[in-house]
């Protein structure tokens, strides 16, 4: 535990160090230093764009990758314990599109000003999200049940007329249109201590509630019928987890985009090692997710003079990369 | 054609557009009808004027002894195809707001029998019924319009081309990134439409502007730099429209150096090489002010040097249209960037 939290630290750390513009290893140290834990270093002779670089722009970036990647991974995970489908992930119920939805009508009426550093276009964003999993989650109840297969097919259907709203949107403001697939594509760049801000309250009570969970997604692992027998109130567990994943992942797409493949993979990357229990599951989800994308993101904003998507790379790497473990645990004669 | 690269990109986004595009054919053919009928009046009248237009045209010409086009003529476009027009056309199709500005300049204003629903400019443009968008045209509007030429841009679909072509309309393509080009385009325009002489005199008109800017962007000065942002950081590099007037205007393209035509940099490297002038075409002013870093630079905090051009601004349209108000964008721009030379 104390070493999964320095090697985060450490990568943390790296990362920040890393980056298009060249601040050197000493300048970053002393930067880091000053504005950060604010001793007594001297900045002398370091340009004001380099302290505005690390502080403002690099280090805000990787804590943010890391919170988002986290999220992210512990939320698929979780939905994936409750649909017990491995195709879950965080925006198995609509959530992206009704997010990009909203974002889409936030960059079209384009306020702006925004509030705290945040444009109208994350707020709309928000509201968007959580009304697509209300709807979603209003029209596959049959009384006080929610069963999981017209959870998922309902959570299909609205995400294919939402995406249809937006591809309608987008044709009739085509002057709009770059802007709403640039958000789409998710990214990072430009975003900092306010997304932060935004992000952190819900990631920290809600990974910590879905934590607390574990056990009992461990029991429902065994099938639902099982776990009532054992004292599981199973339809509490699952709208627990449902209604907690989705508030986490709603803030974290608002604030960043669409990232795919995080909340998918992950989950399955790490139970490849440790096993399908949640217990373990979980955290390491949580610690893998974060550094994961972090490393993307690092690949995306210095691997050129340009900035690639990090959905691109997160997609270009996770892929192959889960192919390969896949593969090479059938090989085992292992594996889930 | 500031935004070629998204068509390159996301291609895949476009069909699905077409798609539902496609999709609205039959619910919309009611007012397609309706709208045919309304083109063919029109027509009618557009032929009566025309007929007069071409005469006093040719009392002009006789005059000034300006040459007339000799049909058939064949012209290569900017996507290197090879067009024949057979006769003198009567009626074109604009698929640009480009070309709709360069077709009216030139005096072909009432030739034209359709456009794209962003051709604002001249006002009369707004009297031509439209055909739809310009990534995304109704093709079945464009076939009824029965256009003898269509001047498209580089967005055009290749099967919505052949359709037409099919339909017996030549497909012209204008997609010029730079001064020079657009100009070769208009005279180009001009020798299609028989409108040589008018075209001569927009591209010499085009040519004094430019002369008179270098002339006064010779009086010595320091060069500037200058980030384009066209929002959430895409910028225009070189071989873009915008990369090469900012070229032509002697400023320093902070995105050049990525060599892409559409980069998207990272925040820090635009607050590293911190540029003289910052350029946003989308993003208001308030808005960058409040991302953090960025915030620090020079150029973010002075107005004077955070110049913000509204995405459907007619000033936006002047900096960003491939046609014959191109000059005048560029002087706009750099009395912008240079306003200390233009006092």
């Amino acid at each position: 535990m104390v070493l999964a939290i320095a090697g985060c630290l450490l990568l943390v750390y790296l990362c920040t160090v890393l980056g298009a513009a060249s601040i050197s290893l000493g300048e970053v140290n002393r930067i880091l230093l000053h504005e950060i834990f604010h001793l007594p270093v001297s900045l002398e002779g370091i340009p004001s764009g380099s302290i505005a670089i690390i502080r403002d722009v690099r280090l805000p970036r990787v804590i943010l990758g890391f919170l988002t990647g986290a999220s992210l991974a512990v939320c698929g995970a979780s939905y994936q314990g409750i649909f017990q489908n491995p195709m879950a992930d965080p925006y198995i119920l609509g959530i992206s599109s009704g997010a990009a939805l909203g974002a889409a009508l936030g960059i079209v009426l384009h306020f702006s000003g925004g509030f705290a550093g945040l444009s109208g276009t994350t707020f709309l964003a928000f509201a968007g999200a959580l009304l697509t999993v209300f709807l979603v989650y209003a029209i596959s109840r049959a009384g006080r049940r929610v069963p999981i297969s017209s959870l998922l097919l309902s959570g299909i259907a609205v995400n294919q007329s939402l995406s249809a709203f937006l591809s309608l949107m987008m044709l009739f403001n085509q002057q709009s249109m770059d802007q709403i697939l640039f958000w789409t594509m998710g990214s990072l760049n430009g975003k900092g201590w306010n997304q932060i801000l935004i992000i952190l309250p819900y990631a920290a009570v809600g990974i910590f509630l879905l934590l607390t969970s574990a056990r009992e997604l461990d029991i429902m692992l065994m099938g639902e019928e099982t776990a009532v027998q054992l004292g599981v109130q199973v339809e509490r567990v699952k709208k627990k987890v449902m209604v907690v994943s989705s508030i986490v992942t709603a803030a974290v797409v608002s604030a960043t985009g669409i990232i795919g493949f995080v909340g998918l993979l992950v989950p399955h990357v790490v139970r490849l090692f440790t096993g399908p229990r949640h217990r373990v599951l979980m955290p390491v989800s949580l610690v893998f997710g974060g550094t994961f994308l972090i490393l993307c993101d690092t690949v995306a904003r210095s691997a050129i003079t340009q900035e690639i998507p990090v959905g691109i790379i997160t997609a270009a790497c996770g892929g192959p990369f889960f192919l390969y473990l896949l593969r090479k645990s059938r090989r085992g004669g292992e594996g889930r | 054609m500031k935004k070629r690269w998204l068509q390159k990109a996301l291609g895949a986004a476009l069909s699905l557009s077409l798609v539902l595009a496609a999709g609205c054919g039959s619910a919309g053919q009611e007012s397609t009808a309706a709208e045919s009928a309304a083109a063919e009046s029109t027509a009618a009248e557009s032929m009566a004027a025309e007929s007069t237009a071409a005469e006093s045209t040719a009392a002009e010409s006789t005059a000034a002894g300006a040459e007339e086009t000799q049909y058939p003529l064949t012209i290569t476009d900017d996507l290197g195809t090879s067009v024949t027009i057979e006769a003198e056309p009567e009626r074109v199709v604009s698929l640009s707001p480009a070309n709709t500005e360069t077709l009216f300049a030139l005096g072909a204003g009432e030739m034209v029998v359709g456009r794209t629903d962003y051709c604002n400019y001249p006002p009369e443009a707004a009297d031509v019924p439209s055909i739809g968008t310009y990534t995304s045209p109704n093709t079945e509007l464009v076939i009824s319009m029965e256009p003898d030429v269509i001047f498209a841009s580089d967005y055009i679909d290749d099967s919505i081309r052949s359709q037409v072509e099919e339909a017996g309309a030549k497909v012209i393509v204008f997609a010029a990134s730079d001064l020079e080009g657009v100009e070769k385009n208009i005279q180009l325009a001009g020798q299609v439409l028989n409108r040589n002489e008018e075209a001569a005199a927009l591209v010499e008109g085009m040519e004094a502007e430019m002369a008179e800017l270098e002339e006064i962007l010779s009086a010595g000065h320091e060069e500037k730099s200058a980030f384009i942002d066209l929002g959430g950081y895409y910028s225009a590099g070189p071989g873009s429209l915008l990369g090469n007037m900012l070229e032509d205007i002697g400023v320093r393209n902070v995105a050049a150096e990525t060599g892409e035509m559409w980069p998207q940099l990272s925040v820090e490297t635009i607050i590293e090489s911190n540029p003289d002038v910052y350029i946003s075409l989308y993003s208001t002013p308030e808005e960058l002010r409040q991302v953090a870093g960025l915030s620090e630079l020079a150029c973010i905090q002075s107005d004077d040097t955070l110049i913000f051009y509204d995405g459907l601004s007619p000033e936006a349209d002047r900096i960003q249209r491939a046609g014959p108000r191109l000059a005048e964008g560029t002087r706009l721009l750099a009395e912008q960037v240079y306003p200390e030379l233009f006092q």
